[in-house]
């Protein structure tokens, strides 16, 4: 019996008892959690608490002192725990690194299996979309329709259209996710054109499923195992020696599973692989201006590669954005403040969401920037809905899409 | 990926900062880099450099006294350093962190000659060096000001009843202040509940329109009613643009107002923190944050590499220069536990305030009984050893790296608590600590 075997079977015996032992990887949280000092730092920084308040959100302290002042067995507390985003500004700042999103996690996950009436109801149908289709949206009924939206996308940004390869034995995965998959079908196709243009081995999965972050952040632990065994299976069927995402969510999300997992197959950001695989001098000669003016960007820095993933992923932006001639990059005051859009607080307390990213856009107005560009279709979508409802006619792009509309001859 | 620096600074606290700064100012490739926030962005925001004798009860008369006082009575205590370094005087150390900050929301006020006695939401009063410009205030002593101890209902630090009481006690007993003190409770909560306020909240309302307007009508209505001239407040003036604040209410009460030293967590300790990150990109440094050093390697005596290690990453640097900065207990760079104490980086040997080794010996056997004593915890004595250029030593006795230098608070040696001396340390070794780093890699100039 292995480790993971074994805390099933122990999971299970305990299953009437109304009790979930803590597995190794989340004794490890419950640990940190006991290193709180209660200084508050993580307070003054946390972006739901500056959008709602302690009353209402009492912030990372409050999960973490309340939490780490008792035995984790009498954790009931459920304090709000569903308006975290996950955002991991509390653990980045946190002099002892206190790792709230996923104590947040952890908590979910007890919560969905021991009370799930406790869970907020648009978790529960977000949670029925993924049994369903594997896939975080419903996906399209129509292969002609979701082909014809596609291709208007592709039209409107003018870029052209690359057949999908599917290739056993290919070196790379290229994985979409499902935002790129079945929303932002731009974010997918850009992606497609880099790889070709750097002549990389690549393909895509047979049959797209999620990589099973949205069930965690439910907390249904059995379906994000689930996910995650599926895409696994894909990824062994394939012999893919690395994978790319698109996403930042994916990013964060495949390398915890890869390494808690022992998957010994890294996943990297297409801009980690455009910047460490390809190399910038290499890309920048694919680049052309994107103009006849210099066009000026700011950015924004999804929190699943700066604070899951890495700061660097980032500096990478911001090397390849230089590498494109005539862009010139401004700075936001807010370029790495969450913008509301993680943990599914969009999905249930969708106020909350639109408060936090008002700082966000407040900043980008701020700036002289014609255009805001993030690498994840998820935040592109969150800013795009804000600014459009704020009015304003900065324009949004995935940067993804950004790098492959800047490539010399379209 | 491999990255190239020619100085890493390891921990990103007033320390770390003020090294980074430094180095980055002599246009070495610079990169500080933190895991967490630590001490900086906990302190009240002013900057003590020497406040008494250990166990000592009348304030040095100056920051320079005192400095020379510490360094004469413990030989080993990191001040004692200053003396052989001349071109680096307590004078232009203090008047550069004044030069770095000016114009930032921590702007500074005070100099190495003054000791400046600040108060405290206690209502009692702490010598200190330099404050910021938003908690200055020279009125404190005139005996005719009507002075306002202003709290908000539902900031749960600030009690301005007791604050009122305990300095009023003091004015009694004979010390110098106002005669008349006042204290008030402001009905000013950011998401209109009267209870359960942070700090930072309130400092992010009043940077509001509508947030600032609120605070000045309660003010006014209340500086009517009693004669106030002179009004304190928590340290609740803004994040961004504090001093801006304060000018606009003083201007629409027609007082003057200062804010008072307080606990974590501690806005004034984010205004020094943000600002000092923003020198640090000015002077040309790179700031890493969410990274951690986590291992090195090292050859012919030489630091050759640092290991950073990110929530999913993992990278290289050959610096040519290392400074660690990772301070004490709060910011990771010292860990104790049954057994005894260790330092987290380099795992150096770590000393007492009389350099023996505590290696050893149970952190609970270095506290005394009683909380608050004169003396100080012999804890917070305890860190790493160091030669006159505050290079750590190894267990021989020897220095354990020529091109690794140490500053702040993960220094044995002194103890700020009751010295006061806490930034003070940090800013004189870590100025320091960059000027040599820098050096060490232009090959001195
Ligand atoms: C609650 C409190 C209040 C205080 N108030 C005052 C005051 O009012 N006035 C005053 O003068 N002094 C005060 N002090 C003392 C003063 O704040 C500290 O002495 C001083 O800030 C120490 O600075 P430092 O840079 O050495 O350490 P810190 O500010 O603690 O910084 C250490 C840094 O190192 C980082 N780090 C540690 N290990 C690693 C690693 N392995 N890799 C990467 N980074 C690492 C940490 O994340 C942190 O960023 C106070 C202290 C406390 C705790
Ligand atoms: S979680 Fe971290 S930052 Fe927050 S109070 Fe605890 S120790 Fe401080
Ligand atoms: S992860 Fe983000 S939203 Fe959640 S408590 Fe921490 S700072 Fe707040």
């Amino acid at each position: 019996m292995d480790e993971e075997e074994a805390y099933a079977h122990v999971r299970n015996t305990l299953k009437e008892e109304r009790m979930m032992p803590f597995s190794t990887s989340e004794m490890e949280v419950v640990r940190s959690v006991g290193q709180c000092i209660n200084c508050g730092t993580c307070l003054n920084h946390c972006p739901v608490t500056r959008a709602v308040g302690v009353e209402r959100f009492t912030g990372p302290r409050g999960i973490a002192v309340e939490l780490s002042r008792s035995p984790p067995e009498y954790w009931s507390s459920t304090d709000r725990i569903y308006l975290c985003t996950g955002c991991g500004t509390c653990r980045e700042v946190c002099p002892k690194n206190v790792d709230i999103p996923n104590v947040v996690n952890l908590m979910r996950r007890r919560i969905f299996s021991q009370r799930p009436d406790l869970v907020p109801q648009s978790l529960h149908q977000q949670n029925e979309i993924l049994r369903k289709h594997n896939l975080a949206f419903v996906p399209w009924d129509d292969p002609d329709e979701k082909a014809e939206s596609r291709n208007m996308r592709l039209e409107r940004l003018d870029l052209p259209f690359i057949k999908d390869k599917i290739r056993k034995g290919a070196e790379v995965l290229f994985y979409p996710g499902c935002q790129a998959e079945e929303r932002a079908q731009e974010v997918r196709e850009a992606a497609k054109i880099i790889l070709e243009r750097f002549n990389v081995d690549y393909t895509l999965v047979e049959k797209m499923t999620c990589c099973s972050l949205p069930a965690i952040l439910v907390g249904d632990m059995e379906k994000s195992i689930e996910l995650s065994t599926i895409l696994k299976k894909q990824i062994d069927d394939l012999g893919v020696k690395k994978i790319v995402t698109t996403c930042a969510g994916c990013t964060s999300n495949l390398n915890e599973i890869a390494a808690r997992n022992n998957w010994e197959i890294p996943v990297y950001h297409i801009l980690e692989f455009l910047v460490e695989d390809i190399g910038v001098h290499e890309v920048s000669k694919a680049l052309s201006p994107m103009d006849d003016h210099t066009v000026r960007v700011t950015v924004h820095d999804p929190c699943h590669l700066i604070r899951h993933t890495s700061r660097r992923v980032l500096e990478y932006a911001h090397r390849l954005l230089n590498a494109i001639p005539d862009v010139e990059v401004v700075e936001s005051s807010a370029h790495d403040l969450c913008c509301g859009g993680g943990g599914l607080v969009g999905r249930h307390s969708p106020d909350v969401s639109r408060v936090i990213v008002k700082e966000n856009i407040r900043a980008i107005k701020e700036t002289s920037a014609e255009r805001i560009v993030t690498p994840c279709p998820l935040c592109t979508a969150q800013i795009e809905e804000s600014l459009f409802r704020d009015g304003s006619d900065i324009e949004v792009d995935d940067l993804t899409v950004f790098i492959a509309q800047s490539f010399e001859g379209g | 990926m491999d990255a190239d620096y020619d100085i890493v600074v390891i921990g990103g606290g007033l320390a770390g900062l003020t090294a980074g700064i430094s180095a980055a100012q002599m246009n070495a490739n610079t990169l500080v880099v933190r895991k967490g926030e630590g001490a900086t962005s906990l302190s009240s925001g002013a900057l003590d450099i020497a406040g008494y004798l250990r166990g000592g009860e009348t304030p040095f008369l100056t920051p320079e006294e005192g400095v020379a006082a510490l360094a004469h009575v413990y030989p080993f205590h990191p001040y004692s350093v200053l003396e052989s370094i001349p071109s680096l005087g307590l004078k232009e150390i203090v008047s550069w962190l004044k030069d770095i900050l000016a114009g930032s929301p921590s702007a500074m006020i005070g100099s190495h000659d003054t000791t400046t006695m600040a108060l405290t939401i206690l209502g009692t009063k702490k010598p200190t060096c330099l404050v910021q410009r938003t908690m200055h205030t020279t009125r404190l002593d005139n005996t005719d000001e009507t002075l306002l101890f202003a709290g908000i209902k539902g900031l749960a630090d600030f009690n301005p009843s007791t604050a009122s009481k305990a300095l009023m006690e003091s004015v009694i007993a004979g010390e110098t202040g106002p005669h008349k003190i006042v204290h008030t409770l402001l009905e000013c909560s950011p998401f209109r509940q009267p209870s359960n306020i942070s700090p930072v909240e309130l400092a992010r309302y009043i940077e509001t329109e509508d947030g600032l307007d609120r605070i000045i009508k309660e003010l006014q209505h209340c500086t009517e009613q009693t004669g106030t001239t002179l009004i304190a407040l928590p340290p609740i003036l803004g994040l961004v643009n504090p001093i801006e604040i304060k000018k606009r209410i003083e201007e629409e009460t027609g007082t003057e107002i200062f804010e008072l030293l307080s606990f974590p967590p501690s806005v004034p300790g984010y205004r020094l923190q943000r600002s000092l990150e923003a020198s640090l990109k000015k002077a040309g440094g790179t700031l890493l944050v969410g990274h951690e050093a986590v291992s090195f390697k090292k050859q012919e005596g030489k630091i050759i590499d640092i290991t950073l290690k990110s929530p999913r990453r993992t990278f290289n640097t050959h610096p040519k220069s290392v400074i660690l900065a990772t301070g004490k207990f709060v910011g990771g760079g010292l860990a104790g536990n049954r057994t005894g104490l260790r330092e987290t980086v380099f795992d150096l040997p770590v000393l007492d305030g009389t350099r023996q080794s505590v290696q050893d010996v149970r952190p609970s056997h270095l506290t005394r009984v009683v909380p608050l004593h004169k003396e100080g915890h012999p804890l917070f004595e305890c860190g790493i050893g160091f030669d006159t250029r505050f290079r750590p030593i190894d267990v021989k006795g020897d220095i354990f790296a020529s091109n690794l230098f140490a500053a702040g608070s993960v220094l044995c040696g002194y103890n700020y608590p009751v010295e006061k001396s806490g930034l003070g340390v940090a800013l004189v070794t870590g100025r320091i600590c960059g000027v040599h780093a820098a050096e060490n890699v232009t090959g001195g100039n």
